[in-house]
C-alpha cells in the first residue's frame, strides 16, 4: 500500500512541477548565494532578501544561507538584512545566471538593542502566520530564572506559547499539550527537552544559533506533532577564526570554543555545560552528602566542510545527561542524544538539496541500591530518520519546496534487571517498532503585490511493524485478541494527507490580514498521569487500539505596523478541534505496565483563543505586549462521565510583558512580568476517613483552578570596557522581584497540629532569587 | 519500584524547595460541597473475632473529621454455600459487629448492606493466607538525615498473583499511610519490604506493629487509587475518585483478608 501511494505521490510531485516549469520558464536567470556574517563566516539563517527592478520580489535565505530567484534580465537593486547586523545595498545586472554571497557585518551592538524581525515590515508581506523567530541575541537580555539563558523559557513570553508550570521548560501551544510540540534540534527529534526535573531546558543558548516556532499553518516539510513546531538550528562555527566564549554562574558554566579547520572553508564548534548544585555537597563534612549526586551536563558539536562550490557536508550532534543519586540507596539518569549528518547540494542555481541523515535516542536508568531489593530499571526511545528535501526557485512568483522523510521508531518501554539475590524478579516489556513515511510539497505563490500564498501537502503514513505480541481490548479494558507478528511484518498502516495553506492579503502599506488551515498527525505519543511531567513518562506509538492523532486548525490574523514600522501589532485568532485524544484510565497503576493499551481511553478535543500583540521594535527603548484568552477542553465517553471538561493547559487569560531599556554605553536593563490564570485541577468536594486515614471526594475533573501566577523579574547587564580583544559582560538577575508565593502545588491532608481538622497547603517553588553570571569571548 | 522514584523526586524537589527559599502556606479555596455520600468499610479476616463494619457519610472539607454514622442499616454478609451472619449495630455509633466467627480462605463472600432504602453489595474472594516473617529495622540516609525504618518479610507463593495491605501502628496508633504491595515484580521470591516511615519518624523504643493483610485485586486497585491522588510521595496524578466493590454509588470497600502479625522495639 505504502509504495503505491508514494509512486502515485512522486507523479503527481513531477506533474506539477512540469506544468509549474511550462508555464513560467520562460526568459528568466537565477541569481543565487549564500548569505554569511562577515566576522564569523557563518551563513545566516531567514535573512531579508528584497530584490527591485523588473520584477520586485521578496525572499529569504534558507536554513543553510542559502537564498535563490529567479528573474528577467535587467538592472537590479539587491537589499539583504539580518537582525543585529548593517543591511548591504547592491546594484546587480543580470544578463545571465549569477552567484552572488553577501557578507554582513554585526553592528555595534551599544547602539541599540534589537529585539526583533529581520526586515521592517516582513511581518505583513509574509503569506506564513503563526509563526514566531527568536535569534540569539533576542533572548540574551530577557530576565529568566538563575540568570542561564533559555530559548524556552524566553518563547512562553510570546502569546499563545504558555509555560507548563514554574520551574518546567514544558510548554503548551494554542491549547496543545507538551508533547505536542515538535522540537528538533538540527533536524534531529528530542524526545525531552528538559533537564533537572524541569528546572532548565536541553538548549544551551551558547550552541543555537536560530529558533522558529510555528504555532499554526505550519509549512508542509514539517509534520508528526499536532500543536506546533520548534525548529533550532546549532551554530556552525567560525569561519575565520579561534574564539573562545563562556559563562561563569551561580548554577552552571559553560564553555564554546569554534573555528575554522580551514579558513572560510570548514569550521568547527564545541559547546558544553555543566550545573555544580552537587559541587557544595562534595565540599560538605557529611560523608552521606557527598555521596549524593545531582547534576546535568550537555555537550554540542558541530563540524562542517565546504567539499567544493556545489557541496557542503555538516555534521552535528548533542548529549546531555541528568544525574540524581542518593549514595547507596538509589541513581536516576536520563537524557538525550542526536546526531545529524547532512549534504546540501546544489544541482543547479535554482534546485536546491539537502539530504539528512538523523538519529536521535532518550533513555533512562533507575537503579535501586537497598540491599536485598536491588534492581534496575531502563527504557528507551531510539530513531533513524533519512529526509531528503528540496528547494527550487521555479520563477519570480512560485518557490517550491518537496521532499520526503522515512523514520524509524523503536521504543523500548522498560527492563527491569535484578541479581538473583534481589526480591525483584526481571521482567522486559515488549519493545514497539513503527515505521513512519511522508512525502510533501509546498509552494510559495505571489499571487500579486497583495496577494501572497503557501500552500501544499503532506501525505504521511505510520506503519506499526511486528516482532511482538498485538492485542485488542474492549472498552472495559479487556483483553479481545493476541496476536505474534513477525519482525518486519506489517501490523497496521494509518495513511493521512495534511493539506496546509497560509495566505496574505496585504490592505495597504501597513496592515495586512492573514488566514491559514493546517491538519496536523500525530503518531508517536507521551502518556502522563501525573499533574507534572516526569523523565519516566511513556512513549508510546499508534498500534491496532491507538490511532494517530488529528488536528485541524484554522487560523486568521490581522496585522498593523504603526509610525514607520517602529511598532508592531497584530491579532490572531484560532480554532482547533483534535480527534483521537488519549487518556488513562483512572486509577491506572503505570508501575511495569506490560498491558498499558488496555489503560488507554480515547476522546477528542478543541482549543480555540484570540492573541494579541504589541511590540516596539526599535530604539533605546523596546520590548512588547502579549495577551492571550483562550479555551481548552477535552471530552472521554468514559472520563468525567463523558462531559468535556477543562483540559490541564487550558489557562485562559496569559498575560506577558517584556521591556529592555539601553541605558547609556554600558549598561542594559530588562524586565518580564507575566500574569496568567491558574491550572485547571480537582479540587475535593467532600472528605470521608477509611481506616484512620482522610480520603478526599473528588468533583468534576479539572472543575477548578489553582490561585493566580503573576511575577515579576529583573535584570541588568553591564558590558565590560571595549576591547578588541576581549569582551566580558556581567549580567545581574532577580528574579520574582516582589516575591510572589505562586502556586507549585496543593496538598489536601489533615492538620498535622489538629487532626480531625484538614486544611488546603499551597507548595511553592520559588522565592526571590537573585543571580550573577560573568559571561567572557575572545 | 517507580514509588521509589517518587519518593526520591519528592525529596529533591522538596531539597530545591529548601534551598530556593520556598514556602508552604494554608490557603482557603472556598471549595465546592457535595450533598453526603455513604461510606461503607468492612474488613473481616481469618481470625475468630467480632468483625466490624462501620457506615459512615462524607462531609464537607471545611467540617472536622469526625464520622457522621449511618444509623439503623441492615448488614449481612453471606459465605459461598455457607451461612449467612449478621452485623449489629453498637447503639447509633454507624458501627456493626457480628458474632465471634472467622473466614476461609479462598471462599468468596458476599456483603449486603441496606440503608437508607438503598441496597449496596460487593463481593470479596479471601485469598490464601501469606504469613509474615519477621519485622527487621534498618538505616536509610537522605540527604544526611539518616532515618531508622522497617522492613517486612515474607515469602511471596509463585505463581498467583497476590495483594497486599500492611497496617502499621506506632506505639498502638495507627499510622494514616496506606502501605499496599502487589507481587508483580517479586512474585515467588523472599520480600523484604521497606515501609517508609515518617511524621514523625521512629525513634529508639518506639513500639512498631505489622499487621500483614492479603486482599484481593478489586481492593487493591481501590487502594491503589486512593494512594494514588493523596500523592503519597509523589507529584499527584489528576485526582479522580476510586471505583469501590460495592455497587449502588457506595464510597469505601469490602474486603475478605486474612491477617497475620509482627512487631517490634525500634533499638
Amino acid at each position: 500500500m505504502i509504495p503505491q501511494v508514494c509512486k502515485n505521490l512522486i507523479a503527481l510531485i513531477i506533474f506539477y512541477f512540469i506544468s509549474i516549469s511550462f508555464t513560467y520558464a520562460q526568459k528568466n536567470y537565477t541569481l543565487n548565494g549564500i548569505v554569511k556574517s562577515a566576522i564569523s563566516g557563518e551563513n545566516l539563517i531567514g535573512a531579508s532578501v528584497k530584490i527591485s527592478g523588473p520584477t520586485t520580489l521578496a525572499t529569504s535565505s534558507n536554513a543553510y544561507g542559502f537564498y535563490a530567484a529567479t528573474l528577467p534580465n535587467g538592472n537590479y537593486k539587491i537589499e539583504i538584512s539580518y537582525i543585529g547586523y548593517s543591511t548591504v545595498i547592491k546594484q546587480i545586472v543580470i544578463t545571465s545566471n549569477k552567484t552572488e554571497d553577501f557578507n554582513l557585518e554585526e553592528f555595534n551592538n551599544l547602539n541599540e538593542v534589537v529585539i526583533t524581525s529581520v526586515r521592517r515590515n516582513e511581518n505583513l508581506i509574509k503569506a506564513q502566520m503563526g509563526v514566531e523567530k527568536l535569534n540569539i541575541k533576542d533572548i540574551q537580555n530577557v530576565p529568566v530564572l538563575f540568570g542561564e539563558k533559555d530559548i524556552l523559557k524566553t518563547l512562553q513570553l510570546l502569546p499563545g506559547i504558555k509555560s507548563a508550570g514554574e520551574g518546567n521548560s514544558g510548554f503548551y501551544v494554542r491549547g496543545g499539550a507538551t508533547d505536542q510540540n515538535l522540537i528538533l534540534l538540527d533536524e534531529a527529534p528530542v524526545y525531552n527537552a528538559s533537564h533537572l526535573l524541569g528546572f532548565f531546558s536541553t538548549f544551551n543558548s551558547d550552541a543555537i544559533k536560530d529558533v522558529t516556532v510555528y504555532k499554526g499553518g505550519m509549512p508542509a516539510q514539517y509534520g508528526g506533532r499536532l500543536s506546533s513546531v520548534l525548529d533550532v538550528r546549532m551554530n556552525d562555527g567560525n569561519k575565520k577564526q579561534t574564539t573562545f566564549e563562556g559563562g561563569i554562574g551561580l548554577i552552571s558554566s559553560r564553555l564554546k570554543i569554534e573555528g575554522p579547520f580551514v579558513k572560510d572553508k570548514s569550521s568547527f564548534m564545541i559547546s558544553g555545560r555543566r550545573t555544580y548544585a552537587d559541587a557544595f555537597l562534595a565540599l560538605s563534612p557529611d560523608t552521606s552528602l557527598r555521596g549524593n549526586t545531582l547534576y546535568f551536563y550537555d555537550l554540542n558539536a558541530k563540524a562542517n566542510y565546504q567539499l567544493d562550490e556545489k557541496n557542503t557536508l555538516y555534521l552535528s550532534g548533542y548529549f546531555g545527561r541528568d544525574k540524581l543519586g542518593l549514595s547507596n540507596t538509589f541513581g536516576f539518569n536520563w537524557g538525550n542524544a542526536t546526531g545529524t549528518l547532512r549534504l546540501n547540494h546544489l544541482f543547479s542555481s535554482r534546485l536546491f538539496s539537502n539530504t539528512s541523515i538523523i538519529m536521535s535516542k532518550y533513555d533512562y536508568q533507575i537503579e535501586n541500591l537497598l540491599s536485598g531489593s536491588e534492581f534496575k530499571v531502563s527504557s528507551s526511545i531510539k530513531d533513524f530518520n533519512l529526509k531528503q528535501d528540496f528547494s527550487f526557485a521555479l520563477a519570480n512568483t512560485h518557490e517550491l519546496k518537496f521532499g520526503f522523510e522515512g523514520i524509524h521508531h523503536t521504543i523500548s518501554p522498560g527492563q527491569i534487571s535484578s541479581p538473583v539475590t534481589s526480591s525483584v524478579n526481571e521482567l522486559k516489556i515488549e519493545s514497539r517498532k513503527g515505521l513512519e513515511l511522508a512525502a510533501y510539497i509546498s509552494d510559495s505563490y505571489n499571487l500579486s503585490d497583495q496577494i501572497k500564498l503557501v500552500y501544499g501537502l503532506r501525505l504521511s503514513s505510520f506503519s506499526v511493524l511486528g516482532g511482538s505480541n498485538y492485542k485488542t481490548y474492549n472498552i472495559d479494558g479487556e483483553e479481545l485478541s493476541s496476536v505474534f507478528y513477525k519482525k518486519g511484518e506489517f501490523v497496521k498502516t494509518y495513511v493521512n494527507l495534511e493539506p496546509r495553506i497560509s495566505a496574505s492579503f496585504q490592505l495597504d502599506d501597513t496592515k495586512s490580514l492573514k488566514g491559514s488551515y493546517a491538519r496536523n498527525v500525530q503518531n508517536l505519543h507521551l502518556m502522563s498521569n501525573s499533574t507534572a511531567t516526569s523523565p519516566t513518562d511513556l512513549y508510546i506509538m499508534n498500534s491496532l487500539n491507538t490511532k494517530p492523532e488529528l488536528a485541524d486548525q484554522f487560523s486568521l490574523g490581522y496585522f498593523n505596523n504603526l509610525k514607520n514600522n517602529n511598532y508592531e501589532f497584530s491579532a490572531e485568532v484560532y480554532y482547533k478541534p483534535m480527534q483521537n485524544q488519549i487518556e488513562y484510565r483512572n486509577g491506572t497503576d503505570l508501575r511495569g505496565n506490560q498491558n498499558v493499551e488496555a489503560d488507554l481511553v480515547y476522546g477528542k478535543g478543541r482549543a480555540y483563543g484570540l492573541e494579541l500583540f504589541f511590540k516596539k521594535k526599535y530604539g533605546r527603548f523596546n520590548g512588547w505586549i502579549g495577551y492571550t484568552i483562550s479555551k481548552t477542553e477535552r471530552q472521554f465517553d468514559l472520563v468525567n462521565e463523558g462531559k468535556w471538561f477543562k483540559a490541564r493547559q487550558d489557562k485562559p487569560h496569559d498575560i506577558s510583558v517584556v521591556g529592555i531599556y539601553k541605558a547609556g554605553k554600558r549598561w542594559i536593563l530588562s524586565s518580564t512580568f507575566i500574569y496568567s490564570s491558574g491550572s485547571a485541577v480537582t479540587f475535593p468536594i467532600g472528605k470521608y476517613s477509611l481506616d484512620g486515614q482522610t480520603v478526599f471526594y473528588y468533583g468534576d475533573r479539572n472543575a477548578n483552578r489553582t490561585p493566580n501566577f503573576h511575577r515579576l523579574d529583573v535584570s541588568a547587564t553591564l558590558e565590560g570596557k571595549s576591547n578588541k580583544k576581549f569582551k566580558s559582560s556581567w549580567n545581574f538577575g532577580i528574579y520574582n522581584l516582589y516575591n510572589r508565593k505562586n502556586p507549585f502545588s496543593i496538598e489536601f491532608k489533615n492538620n498535622p497540629d489538629n487532626t480531625s481538622q484538614t486544611q488546603a497547603v499551597q507548595r511553592s517553588l520559588f522565592g526571590v532569587i537573585p543571580s550573577v553570571t560573568w559571561n567572557f569571548k575572545f | 519500584m517507580s514509588l521509589f522514584l517518587k519518593k526520591y523526586k519528592l525529596q529533591i524537589s522538596c531539597c530545591l524547595v529548601l534551598l530556593l527559599s520556598s514556602c508552604e502556606k494554608i490557603i482557603d479555596l472556598n471549595l465546592d460541597q457535595t450533598a453526603p455520600k455513604i461510606v461503607i468499610e468492612a474488613i473481616f479476616t481469618d481470625l475468630t473475632a467480632n468483625h466490624l463494619v462501620t457506615i459512615s457519610f462524607t462531609k464537607n472539607f471545611e467540617a472536622d473529621n469526625k464520622k457522621v454514622p449511618v444509623s439503623g442499616a441492615l448488614v449481612v454478609l453471606k459465605e459461598e454455600n455457607g451461612p449467612t451472619i449478621s452485623f449489629i449495630e453498637q447503639g447509633k455509633s454507624g458501627n456493626y459487629y457480628s458474632t465471634k466467627f472467622k473466614g476461609i480462605a479462598g471462599k468468596k463472600y458476599t456483603m449486603t448492606v441496606t440503608a437508607n432504602g438503598k441496597i449496596y453489595t460487593a463481593i470479596s474472594k479471601m485469598p490464601f493466607p501469606v504469613p509474615l516473617k519477621s519485622l527487621n529495622q534498618i538505616e536509610l540516609t537522605f540527604f544526611g538525615e539518616t532515618k531508622k525504618l522497617v522492613q517486612a518479610n515474607y515469602n511471596d507463593p509463585i505463581g498467583i498473583e497476590n495483594f497486599y495491605y500492611n497496617k502499621l501502628y506506632v506505639n498502638d496508633v495507627k499510622r494514616g499511610s496506606l502501605y499496599i504491595e502487589s507481587d508483580r515484580f517479586n512474585d515467588g521470591k523472599e520480600v523484604k519490604n521497606t515501609i517508609f516511615i515518617s511524621d514523625p519518624d521512629l525513634k529508639t523504643g518506639d513500639k512498631v506493629k505489622v499487621q500483614l493483610l492479603t486482599i484481593d485485586e478489586n481492593v487493591y486497585k481501590y487502594l491503589f487509587s486512593i494512594s494514588q491522588i493523596s500523592g503519597n510521595g509523589g507529584p499527584p496524578t489528576t485526582p479522580a475518585n476510586p471505583t469501590s466493590n460495592f455497587t449502588n454509588g457506595a464510597l469505601g470497600y469490602f474486603s475478605a483478608s486474612t491477617i497475620s502479625t509482627d512487631s517490634l522495639t525500634i533499638k
